[in-house]
């Protein structure tokens, strides 16, 4: 109940917002595909009966809302009763609100039936029950209301959607967990003052690094609460690690008496680190790998200034990915290789602020997909369409999350000094 | 249970007041709203509880039979649903075939390049034949062949891009690029886990091209494929040799910090 | 009180003086030492009584003098010794995206310097900070880096390399929280922690 309460309340600030829904933050024209957002579907979720069934259908709304692949339609409660009254769905009415597709939800003793209808059709297209946990408003319960949108998504677009995800971040030193709608942000629990967390391919661990003294790499496990630590050594500083796509191996950065390179552990922690990056003396931090794990991108200063490079796992053909004479002062960093493989995110100083920029690893071209305030640190989503980043637009440090098809934006966390995000993998049931 | 529904309101209300304090984003109007929605919530349940049982078992009823015509639907529609899923899949493809020919049309760029390549007298083209190249070659110039043949690497398609550099290294011998393309067929062959055929061709660049920045790497490379074979003993003497050979190499600080792993 | 006895003190020797001066011409015979006590053995010990009270007073005196020269002493010594640990735990500051010692820095460290090597009970932890413009993650890495070229500097000139400890707090903890070039000098910066021979009295090498 508190948590449906808390859930409306967010709603309603979501629809009221909403409301002007292509809120423009590229400036930089984007070769490639675009959506012409009027060609989206429309698509309407029906009221759905039961105790929870606003919760649902708010629930469900949302997520495909934020998914940024259909136009939801949300017809005032009066009109929204008569268009499946009887048991009969009004496909005429719903195709002049602009739906052409439409999802009807009905609560069966073991969870939640939807069918999915083709309104120009009208016909059912698509049928599925999922099992709901009998708490209701917890967070396992959500996370399977958030899997139903996805499936729906999946569904409408053929892609499966990105709802039920979390974001891992920083605030105050400690790592937490947010979920991609906004929702329960909590944190877990650390061995230090935590840095740069990355989840596991499976999204059932979470790497973290503290730093200060005792500095460590630490391998937080979700399901068990467990966590196991390595990589301290005096005078070193342990950051920004990160799972290799199999998840059998992990990169990361350690800083010592000569600069920082990039070493690779194998998962279990049972052979010695080996370093994979020559720095020489410069820095080599933040790895990110290519999904087929045969590459990583990286930054580096050894060039004096912080650009991004590229290399073969085993530390062979470094080549600088960033082009110099880009921005203004020569400043590079905080790479994040996109899942779909055709480019790298990455921040880039320009007019003395950090924009989000992405560079094409085929044509290495930038475009820039920030300007309002100074935007950072950028994580793709699972289906490589979206990022987080870090951004001080609302004059404090937020999460936000950029559709980089339209350039629509929205806030992901409310509490002032979020940073450092992760988005994680697709999550399992 | 009145009492519990209250408790809870009152506990969503303190839960959501504490939200708004956090997140500073409510106004007093979202917060009347919320009210609203609570004392609905309120009277929803305590009608609910009332009627529920009754409800339920109609509810139920209801339910079966809707999921049973549901799934007669489904069964019904089925082919439709086919036809349908089946235009989105189309459009799908269609935006692949758009991302595919942007790619392609970097292709044409190097394709007018190898054009370029192959018409154009020597000294005009990005990269002019070698004096070994004894008869002017017919199809796509080197520098297009190399793109092309990384482009399927990337893309995992170890095959072609094998064959790809091959045919590079056997009509241009000595394009410039020649001994990362050597390299590239040893790598293609790693990843396709035919380790001998690896060894035998990162051994091929280091005698070629010995003096190329690619054979270190290769020798690298060959002395990593020897430790995954567990030939630890064979690994250490070709990281020596690494070391040795190409004192000043990146390989050579990888190949050092490598032997201290080794037992 | 104390005034009070002084003054009684004072009365019972003039005027065992005056017993004394009185018996004195008498001959010093048999002054029957198993007698019980006549006024004459209790004078004796007043007068004995009252030189041991002067003698007492003098070195009284003498022993408070030398606690005060200590005291003193040791303060001369504990303001130094503070003068000193000023100096050994002074920050050192850097240029932008640098972790190269500027003369100032060069300066603050070589003052340093005869602190640890007149101390070898000495340990310190330099941590490196950085101001909050890079990406904040490679602020770690740069203040680790400045810690270890702050300790690079204090080794080559003969500090073991295991008295002296390096850490990064990267942007984390500025110095000052403003957020122009002003306030960012100051947090690029190292700075000093004693982590050993805290309680110690600090010399310096002359």
């Amino acid at each position: 109940m508190p948590r449906l309460a808390v859930t409306a309340l967010a709603a309603l600030a979501v629809l009221a917002s909403s409301a002007p829904l292509a809120a423009q933050d590229t400036t930089a024209v984007r070769i490639g595909i675009r959506y012409d957002p009027s060609q989206r579907p429309g698509v309407l979720v029906l009221p759905i009966a039961g105790v929870v069934g606003d919760s649902l259908r708010i629930i469900i709304q949302r997520d495909l809302d934020y998914g940024d692949r259909v136009v939801v339609i949300t017809p005032d409660a009066a009109l929204a009763a008569t268009l499946a009254a009887g048991g009969s769905i009004n496909y005429p009415l719903l195709a002049k609100l602009g739906a052409s597709r439409v999802v009807q939800g009905t609560m069966t003793p073991r969870g939640l039936h939807v069918a999915l209808h083709d309104v120009a059709k009208a016909q059912v297209t698509d049928v599925a029950e999922f099992p709901l946990p009998i708490a209701q408003n917890t967070r396992d319960w959500r996370a399977a209301v958030h899997g139903v949108s996805d499936q729906v998504e999946a569904w409408i677009s053929g892609t499966q959607g990105i709802a039920r995800t979390r974001v891992a971040f920083i605030r105050g030193s400690v790592v937490r967990m947010i979920d991609s709608d906004g929702e329960d942000d909590q944190a877990i629990p650390m061995l230090g003052e935590a840095m740069s967390p990355a989840w596991s391919p499976s999204g059932a661990q979470l790497l973290y690094t503290t730093f200060g003294v005792n500095s460590r790499v630490v391998l937080h496990d979700l399901t068990t609460g467990r966590a196991r630590a390595f990589g301290q050594a005096s005078n070193t500083t342990n950051l920004t690690a990160t799972f290799s796509p199999d998840g059998s191996s992990i990169v990361w950065a350690a800083a010592g008496e000569n600069g920082s390179d990039l070493f690779l552990m194998p998962v279990s922690l049972d052979a010695p680190a080996r370093r994979i990056t020559v720095g020489r003396g410069t820095d080599n931090v933040q790895p990110t790998f290519s999904p087929d794990g045969r590459r990583l991108a990286f930054m580096s200063s050894r060039a004096g200034h912080p650009e991004i490079y590229i290399m073969d796992a085993d530390g062979t053909n470094t080549d600088l990915l960033t082009v110099s004479d880009f921005g203004d002062q020569n400043y590079r960093s905080s790479p994040e290789w996109s899942p779909d493989d055709r480019q790298v995110a990455f921040q880039s100083r320009i007019s003395g602020k950090f924009q989000v920029l992405v560079i094409g690893l085929r044509d290495r071209t930038s475009k820039l997909l920030t300007s309002d305030g100074e935007n950072k640190d950028p994580s793709w989503s699972p289906d490589g369409r979206h990022l987080v980043f870090t951004s001080n637009r609302s004059g404090t440090s937020q999460l936000w999350i950029l559709d980089t098809e339209t350039g629509r934006t929205r806030q992901l966390t409310h509490t002032a000094g979020s940073r450092l995000a992760s988005w994680s993998p697709r999550l399992k049931p | 249970m009145s009492t519990r529904v209250a408790r809870r309101a009152l506990l969503s209300l303190a839960l959501a007041v504490s939200a708004t304090i956090g997140g500073c984003v409510a106004s007093k109007g979202d917060i009347r709203l919320l009210q609203d929605e609570l004392r609905s919530m309120q009277a929803v349940s305590a009608r609910a509880d009332t009627v529920r049982r009754a409800q339920a078992d109609s509810a139920l009823r209801a339910l079966s039979v809707a999921q049973d015509s549901m799934r007669a639907l489904s069964a019904r529609f089925g082919n439709f649903q086919a036809a349908t899923s089946g235009e989105l899949y189309d459009m799908a493809r269609q935006l692949l075939t758009i991302q595919e020919q942007t790619g392609l049309s970097q292709r044409r760029l190097q394709e007018l390049r190898a054009t370029l390549e192959e018409k154009a007298p020597p000294g005009v083209t990005a990269t002019p034949p070698m004096p070994g190249d004894s008869t002017k070659p017919a199809g796509p110039g080197p520098a297009q062949l190399f793109q092309v043949s990384v482009d399927q690497m990337r893309r995992g398609s170890f095959g072609v891009a094998r064959s790809g550099f091959d045919e590079l290294l056997t009509r241009f011998p000595r394009f410039e690029d020649a001994p990362a393309a050597q390299l590239y067929v040893g790598q293609a062959y790693a990843e396709e886990k035919n380790a001998t055929a690896a060894d035998s061709v990162y051994l091929l660049v280091v005698q070629r091209y010995a003096t190329s920045a690619e054979a270190p790497k290769a020798l690298y490379k060959y002395a990593l494929s020897q430790l995954a074979q567990k030939k630890p003993d064979l690994a250490k003497q070709v990281l020596q040799r690494v070391i040795r050979e190409y004192p000043r190499s990146d390989e050579a600080d990888l190949a050092r910090a490598r032997l201290g792993t080794i037992k | 009180m104390i005034v009070n006895r002084r003054a009684t003190a004072f009365a019972l020797l003039a005027l065992s003086v005056g017993v004394l001066d009185a018996c004195h011409k008498k001959p010093k015979v048999a002054p029957a030492p198993v007698t019980v006590a006549t006024t004459d053995t209790m004078g004796e010990r007043r007068r004995l009584d009252s030189l041991e009270a002067a003698r007492r007073m003098a070195d009284e005196n003498a022993r408070r003098r030398a606690v005060d020269d200590s005291l003193r002493r040791a303060n001369e010594a504990t303001s130094a010794s503070a003068a000193l640990r000023a100096a050994l735990t002074a920050v050192v500051y850097f240029e932008y995206d640098q972790d190269v010692l500027n003369g100032d820095a060069k300066a603050a460290l070589d003052a340093k310097l005869p602190i640890l090597i007149a101390n070898p009970g000495l340990s310190i932890r330099i941590t490196g900070h950085t101001d909050e413009r890079g990406a904040d993650e490679y602020n770690v890495a740069l203040g680790q880096k400045r810690a270890s070229a702050v300790k690079r500097y204090l080794a080559e000139r003969g500090i073991a390399e295991s008295r002296l400890e390096t850490v990064s707090m990267g942007e984390e903890r500025p110095a000052n929280a403003g957020h122009d070039e002003a306030s960012w000098s100051q947090n690029r910066r190292a700075e000093f922690e004693i982590t050993a021979g805290a309680n110690l009295v600090l010399k310096a090498r002359q």
